[in-house]
């Protein structure tokens, strides 16, 4: 048995002290996570300390086969579903920045590249981030789950308790929606995406077909 | 496409023929550099991400607040309980007029204890919350069902429970009133039928001594999975019914909460074999007399009956039987309950 199910069969007995080591085991990734669905620190901190307490009460019926961490990941993603659903979207110091020219992405802090680069990236960072704040909770809870975390489709059908079709279906609605936000802000501020924004003609019956010209549109998007 | 094929969530057949495409198409490779610099940019911005210092004790804290509350929701909860369970039993007797009225046929079931709101617990009633734990408490509603914690994962084999009570075999169907309703509804004419007066009904017996017991029974244990496995065998040997209210784990210990409903002359001995399992910390007993709101009851049915038996139209006549049955429904629980005890027991460690 190892340290985690160990912990979690002495705090489904009352040892305060082996929910409190589970916490610490986990508090990172859950905050990460809560983070990354919630877009700023203070909705991080409220939702990871709701996840341990939700998890601490519901720890009773846990099945210690199944994995902690993964019941943990379930427990904080469809919690923040649910708030995001019931909440008005608040003003964080991490939001854009409101300017004369209208809303402009916060620029985030990257490693050294050249200057040009550097603020292209830092640009790019941004309207990223700004792009997945103004998704469903649904989209971006699947798109984090599948591009940050790694989980598959499989793994995230089985966490949201859905079918892999609408795993599958949200995904991709998700991404649709992020790419036409970021172009869009791309757009307003013209500046540069890491794509051609060609769009291709799809795949044909015979496979994808090689475009000639840059009118043909992009795949699958 | 161009992303799901970089998620390696495609067939192998499709995969190929997408990587052999894209070897060969500019735009292609421009969206694959697309989705793969967004997938780096979110690892890169969001991956990295530690919680903040005191987050751990922030949360225990709060753990300790929920345990030393929870006690205190459970004593108030049960000092509400009698007028709750009182309120309740009115409101159920009025639903069955309205399901009456409705064209249903409720009054027989009740009448049978196949009502659920009797008392019957469904533990695996289907959790609203994605598969998640549900927080809330499910606040008293009657017959002392106390602040239950709902998990999301159920209970162990064996610990789920029906409840309906029937404390023995004997109880009878409830003849004439309900049954009556469909044939009156095929007579074809005005002329109502009669109410089989012959039938003797023994809910109607005000000569009984009706009053309900309820025990609340606090002990604190050394392990609570034994005790509750003790409780349990005590529980099997009096033929009690059982069910789990609610069970937690705690910091500075857990807590387990069961229902117990007992026929009353086999109570007291249930009740001093869960005073063995651990130290005594709270006794209480609830006594609720229903006699004076029992005998009420009988009058207005009479009433009723007498009514019912001088009605010269058929819809008169199905008025009167849906009051009827919403009180001889409300008797019979009351009937039923006066046989047993219902003991709460808390464990805690």
């Amino acid at each position: 048995m190892d340290d985690a199910k160990l912990l979690v069969k002495k705090s489904q007995k009352g040892d305060a002290r082996a929910f409190e080591q589970l916490v610490i085991m986990y508090q990172d990734r859950i905050y990460a996570l809560c983070y990354q669905l919630t877009g700023n620190y203070a909705d991080a901190q409220d939702l990871a300390q709701n996840v341990f307490i939700k998890a601490y009460r519901a720890l009773p019926g846990f099945r210690n086969e199944a994995d902690f961490g993964t019941w943990l990941h379930r427990i904080t993603v469809n919690l923040s579903i649910n708030e995001r659903r019931k909440k008005k979207p608040d003003v964080y110091l991490d939001n854009p920045v409101q300017t004369a020219e209208g809303e402009m992405p916060r620029l985030l802090a990257s490693d050294a590249e050249s200057p040009e680069e550097a603020y292209e990236n830092k640009e790019f960072r941004g309207m990223v981030q700004t792009a997945l704040r103004e998704l469903s909770p649904e989209h971006r809870a699947v798109l984090v789950l599948r591009e940050v975390q790694g989980y598959s489709y499989d793994e995230i059908a089985d966490m949201l308790n859905c079918s892999l079709g609408t795993v599958k279906s949200r995904i991709n609605r998700g991404r649709q929606s992020l790419k036409e936000k970021i172009t869009q802000l791309a757009d307003r501020y013209g500046r540069k995406l890491p794509y051609n924004k060609k769009q291709h003609g799809g795949v044909g019956k015979n496979g994808l077909q090689p475009s000639k010209t840059n009118d043909t549109p992009v795949v699958g998007r | 496409m161009i992303p799901q094929w970089l998620d390696d969530e495609m067939e192998p057949a499709e995969a190929a023929l997408i990587a052999a495409h894209v070897e060969n198409c500019q735009e292609c490779q421009d969206e694959k550099a697309f989705w793969q610099v967004l997938g780096t940019t979110l690892r890169d911005d969001l991956g990295d991400i530690k919680a903040p210092p005191g987050f751990t004790t922030a949360v225990m804290s709060q753990l300790t607040e929920h345990r030393s509350s929870s006690w205190g929701r459970f004593i108030t909860c049960w000092k509400r309980n009698l007028a709750v369970a009182a309120t309740f039993l009115l409101v159920a007797a009025g639903s069955v007029g309205a399901y009456m009225q409705m064209g249903g046929n409720i009054a027989w079931h009740v009448a049978r204890g196949d009502d659920t709101r009797s008392g019957h617990v469904n533990l695996k009633e289907p959790n609203p919350d994605n598969n998640v734990g549900k927080p809330g408490i499910i606040p008293v509603d009657s017959n002392n069902k106390i602040d239950r914690e709902v998990s999301d994962n159920l209970p162990p084999d064996g610990e789920k429970v029906d409840n309906d009570v029937e404390p023995n075999n004997t109880q009878r169907e409830p003849a004439g009133i309900a049954d009556n309703t469909p044939s009156t509804a095929q007579t074809g004419n005005n002329t109502p039928a009669p109410i089989d007066t012959s039938e003797q009904y023994a809910f109607l017996n005000t000569e009984q001594n009706r009053v309900i017991d309820r025990t609340l029974v606090r002990v604190k244990v050394e392990d609570i999975n034994a005790a509750h496995k003790q409780a349990l065998s005590f529980v099997n040997s009096s033929g009690a019914q059982y069910e789990v209210l609610g069970s937690e784990s705690a910091p500075g210990g857990g807590q387990e909460t069961l229902k117990v409903v007992v026929n009353s002359n086999l109570s007291s001995q249930l009740q001093g074999e869960f005073k063995t399992l651990g130290q005594v910390v709270t006794t209480d007993t609830q006594r609720d007399d229903l006699n004076s709101r029992y005998n009420e009851k009988v009058e207005q049915y009479r009433s009723l009956q007498a009514q019912a038996q001088a009605a010269k139209i058929e819809e008169e006549l199905k008025q009167l039987q849906v009051k009827m049955a919403g009180i001889e429904a409300q008797l019979r629980a009351w009937d039923r309950e006066a046989n047993t005890d219902t003991i709460i027991l808390w464990l805690e460690n």
